[in-house]
């Protein structure tokens, strides 16, 4: 961006010069996808694009929350994946930094950061997505254990995982956000079993993990005790805080591949200029918005409500945006073997359907809203 | 009132606070008239020559500095032809020396409206300019029809040929010739056959035009968020104090959630104007950016103002509370300079063309 200070535009510089010389393609089918996802972060970890703003005992660059956001626009720009373990670099990682213990830091974060261990996080349960304090996977204390029982779901990347943090219910007795823990199981640990569900888009993102009496030594809790909720808020604000900047610019990228893929060379009529138009329109709405989540986090704002205006914002604008590039598929979506206009070509259609689960996804566009009128606009509750 | 950033923005804001009352307010929109005492108030203050090169005994401000006087005109609802003598006077001023000796009207004395077919009426046929340099014909969907001393006239006048003149209304003007005292456009018409000063011819002349058009979109652009942003505090705050089934309405979430949208579009359209300000300082706003802004502007607000109405309930669709005033507002800048399905059209047309590899982005 032209307003970035000269440290910052060195930076951006020079990670564009390192990406234009690492191309390449993603395989489509999911290990094959994963494995190159995987041996890129350590690609981008030996050039030191992985962790930028981690510190650097930790393994980090020891730079700033801008210089990170910067990599993911110049990601997108490059039109280039992030890094395979995105939830555990941008989610889980900070918050373990902020909470872990000494030794768990040492003995976590540069596996992770390096892309030698991927994390995945165990928060929702069938029985409580949007009321995530309704949760019930149990962990009873028995001697140097902790053994847990229960089952999450819409654990990303699971199956590719070796670790998760999970949140448990230590305490039945307490009220509901009080009695929850935070605690690191070892996916290969025997009661583990991970089972993939396929999204509507025909990939297997997501999984249900089911612990039967799973041993966890008493050193993986993060925190103490009914920290649960404490760190559970702290790492969806690190969901939702870069969010905003990341998601602005793959689909400003995923919009230019549309426009030069679909249109064909052809006028458009006032219809499909018009839905163009709205698109753009929406883009730059978001591009607005992500200069002002920038400034918050780079002065390090904490959570925030902002970060709820954010997501509705950045779901809903990005849903105008791929619902042209849908629109823009025309009567040439049902044409068996059509590419890329198909709707059975997996491409635009795929992208189209992903967009519908962003108003869902890191707390539904109902949650962000209550957060809204509750926290920025001070309503009264219910 | 979300803060403004700009020094001139905040002064605009104390001072309107201070000196339009919403008994005054309430009187300017019924009158359908400029407040005289109001606009050479502001005159003295200086309000018009903070774009003025200093040549012409202005401050020298930039474009950025003095955007957001528009969002305070918008809260506020002081009707006048601000972006006129705010924004185009100076840019008329840079690019023609004879305006210069037109003192009474840089400093306000006079006023000045703009007239662009393009703006209100596209279909209708323009006035033609003389060969003894007289304007004659009708200037339909006029600003402050009523109230000002001259008309700067732009568009394809003569056959064709693109020209930027000033002409002057006779002083006493029928009545008739504005709409009904409480219009929603508060747009007027004029019959107009007077000699008129030729400013701007051919090249210069349309693209005068076309910066006046960007201008005009990016100070309706400012203005609706200042208008957006007042219903957005009027919803929110009637529906903590308005109760029915023993509680506030606020505290149901058919309604908290309508006032959810509503906060989060006015923030992101005060953020569009943020970027917009920031544009005119580091470079330049495009053509394409302005109405891009404008129509999610205009689109933002006309939302606002049908949830603010429900939000109301009843109330609100009286002339007892001043929402109806700022409703209307909305929908004369909803239409005016392109409505936001014409701008898309526009928009997605420039977009389309500059999209083959290798041609520049936005």
């Amino acid at each position: 961006m032209e307003s970035d200070p000269v440290e910052l535009l060195d930076f951006r510089v020079e990670a564009r010069q390192w990406l234009a010389a690492h191309r390449f393609s993603l395989p489509t089918e999911l290990s094959a996808r994963f494995a190159r996802l995987s041996a890129w972060q350590r690609e981008l970890y030996d050039a030191g694009y992985v962790g930028i703003a981690w510190p650097i005992e930790h393994g980090g660059r020891g730079l700033t929350q801008l210089h990170q956001l910067a990599l993911f626009e110049e990601l997108a720009v490059a039109q280039l994946p992030p890094p395979a373990a995105l939830v555990g670099l941008e989610v889980l990682g900070p918050s373990l930094l902020k909470f872990g213990s000494p030794a768990q830091r040492e003995r976590f974060l540069r596996p992770l950061l390096r892309g030698d261990e991927i994390w995945c996080q165990g928060f929702s349960e069938p029985g409580a997505g949007s009321d995530l304090a309704a949760l019930a996977t149990r962990a009873r204390f028995s001697g140097d254990d902790l053994v847990v029982s229960g089952q999450k779901i819409w654990t990303s990347w699971a199956q590719f995982s070796q670790w998760c943090a999970v949140l448990v219910r230590t305490d039945p007795t307490a009220a509901p956000h009080k009695g929850i823990s935070c605690v690191a199981v070892e996916l290969s640990t025997p009661g583990v079993t991970v089972r993939p569900i396929t999204q509507l888009t025909g990939e297997e993102e997501f999984s249900e993990v089911f612990f039967d009496e799973v041993r966890v030594p008493r050193s993986n809790l993060i925190g103490s005790p009914g920290d649960g909720w404490k760190i559970a808020m702290d790492m969806l604000a690190n969901e939702r805080g870069s969010f905003a900047v990341r998601r602005r610019a793959e689909v400003a990228g995923l919009f230019e591949r549309a426009l030069d893929e679909l249109t064909d060379g052809a006028d458009l009529d006032d219809t499909a200029s018009a839905r163009v138009g709205r698109a753009t329109i929406a883009l730059q709405v978001m591009e607005a918005q992500a200069r002002r989540t920038a400034d918050r986090l780079g002065q390090g704002a904490g959570p925030s409500p902002l970060d709820s205006v954010d997501k509705l914002v950045v779901t809903e604008l990005e849903q105008e945006v791929l619902g042209c590039v849908m629109d823009l598929l025309g009567p040439t979506a049902l044409q068996p073997g059509a590419r890329p206009r198909g709707l059975d070509a997996d491409v635009w259609a795929r992208e189209y359907l992903y967009s519908r689960a962003g108003t869902i996804y890191g707390g539904t566009s109902q949650i962000q809203r209550n957060i809204v009128a509750q926290r920025l606009l001070d309503l009264p509750r219910g | 009132m979300t803060p403004l950033t700009s020094d001139l923005g905040r002064t605009a804001d104390g001072y309107l606070a201070r000196s339009l009352s919403s008994e005054r307010r309430r009187t300017t929109w019924a009158d359908d008239r400029v407040d005289d005492a109001l606009w050479k108030d502001l005159a003295q203050h200086g309000w018009f020559a903070a774009l003025l090169p200093e040549e012409h005994l202005g401050l020298g401000l930039g474009l950025a500095d003095v955007l957001e006087v528009f969002t305070a005109l918008g809260h506020h609802l002081l009707p006048g032809p601000f972006l006129e003598h705010m924004l185009l006077l100076p840019e008329l001023a840079g690019r023609c020396p004879e305006l210069g000796s037109l003192s009474e009207l840089i400093n306000g004395d006079r006023r000045m409206s703009w007239w662009d077919p393009t703006a209100c009426a596209p279909t209708r046929p323009v006035p033609r300019l003389t060969d003894d340099n007289r304007l004659v014909g009708r200037l339909e969907g006029l600003r402050f029809a009523q109230d000002c001393d001259d008309v700067l006239v732009v568009g394809a006048l003569t056959g064709g040929e693109p020209a930027v003149v000033l002409v002057s209304p006779p002083a006493t003007r029928p009545d008739s010739m504005t709409g009904p005292r409480d219009g929603v456009s508060k747009m007027g018409s004029l019959d107009i056959d007077a000699p008129a000063l030729t400013l701007l011819t051919g090249t210069a002349a349309s693209t005068f035009a076309e910066d006046a058009l960007a201008l005009a979109r990016v100070s309706a652009t400012f203005e609706l968020s200042g208008i957006v942003n007042w219903m957005v505090d009027s919803s929110v705050g009637y529906a903590k104090v308005r109760e029915q089934f023993g509680a506030p309405i606020g505290t149901f979430q058919v309604v908290s959630h309508m006032l959810a949208d509503c906060a989060v579009r006015d923030i992101a359209l005060r953020n569009t104007c943020l970027a917009l300000s920031e544009d005119a300082r580091h470079s330049d706003i495009s053509r394409e950016r302005a109405m891009a802004a404008k129509a999610y502007a205009a689109s933002t607000a006309r939302l606002v103002a049908e949830t603010t109405l429900q939000v109301h309930g009843g109330v609100g669709f009286t002339q007892e509370h001043p929402l109806h005033m700022y409703f209307k507002r909305a929908l004369a800048l909803y239409a005016w300079c392109g409505d936001p399905d014409r701008l898309a059209i526009a928009v997605g047309r420039h977009r389309f063309t500059t999209t083959a590899p290798g041609n520049p982005k936005d």
